[in-house]
């Protein structure tokens, strides 16, 4: 791998694993604080906060995506559109099962983000191997 | 696309982290062009021309089946 790409990818690691760490703080505050919070702006705010790490990470990743080789983006870019539709096809089958009464689950989307995340990973990894 | 890279890189001695520092992409990359499984774009077709110093046609050729 190039130094410049190489730079990229570390410069890319440590700003993605302060914006979890950041996550994880931010996250488990609001949550402590909003068990003494009235319903409002306050409240709203503290439900929105989390978003600051993920923008972070999503900045971040952007960031070290303008810095890939042609392959590097193509993968990515591939693996991105296959997530998608897995995701969909994903959503439709649980839409259907539950709709059905096949399957009960509670309808909470904060795991989807992070799911489609993983998801993608893994779809780039398949794709690409360990080192694109 | 069939490609002389691996063969011309071997001839100057260069390991394949060697010719992706040069061209500025991952060893991945190089590896992916040497076997065939990703031709580049123009832009870096050109880039490997001028690391080679030969003809972009020295280095590429059509597939059969493109050339047709």
């Amino acid at each position: 791998m190039s130094e410049r790409i190489q730079k990229a990818k570390r410069r890319y690691t440590i700003q993605l694993l302060a914006a979890m760490a950041l996550y994880v703080i931010v996250l488990f505050g609001a949550l402590a604080v909003s068990k003494s919070v009235e319903s409002g702006p306050l409240l709203t705010v503290l439900a929105l906060a989390p978003l600051v790490p993920i923008l972070l990470a999503a900045v971040a990743f952007f960031r070290f995506y303008r810095n890939m080789d042609e392959m590097q983006k193509r993968v990515t870019s591939n693996a991105a559109a296959l997530t998608l539709v897995i995701g969909i096809l994903g959503a439709i089958t649980l839409g259907f099962l539950k709709r059905f009464g096949v399957m009960d689950f509670e309808d909470d989307m904060i795991f989807f983000g992070p799911v489609m995340i993983g998801l993608w990973g893994v779809v780039r990894f398949l794709i690409g191997g360990r080192d694109c | 696309m069939e490609n002389r890279l691996k063969e011309m890189r071997a001839e100057r001695g260069w390991s394949q982290s060697d010719l992706a520092e040069k061209l500025d992409v991952s060893r991945q990359t190089v590896n992916s062009l040497e076997r065939g499984k990703y031709d580049p774009s123009l832009p870096l077709a050109f880039k490997i021309a001028a690391v080679f110093e030969r003809p972009i046609e020295q280095i590429f050729t059509p597939d059969r089946g493109d050339a047709a």
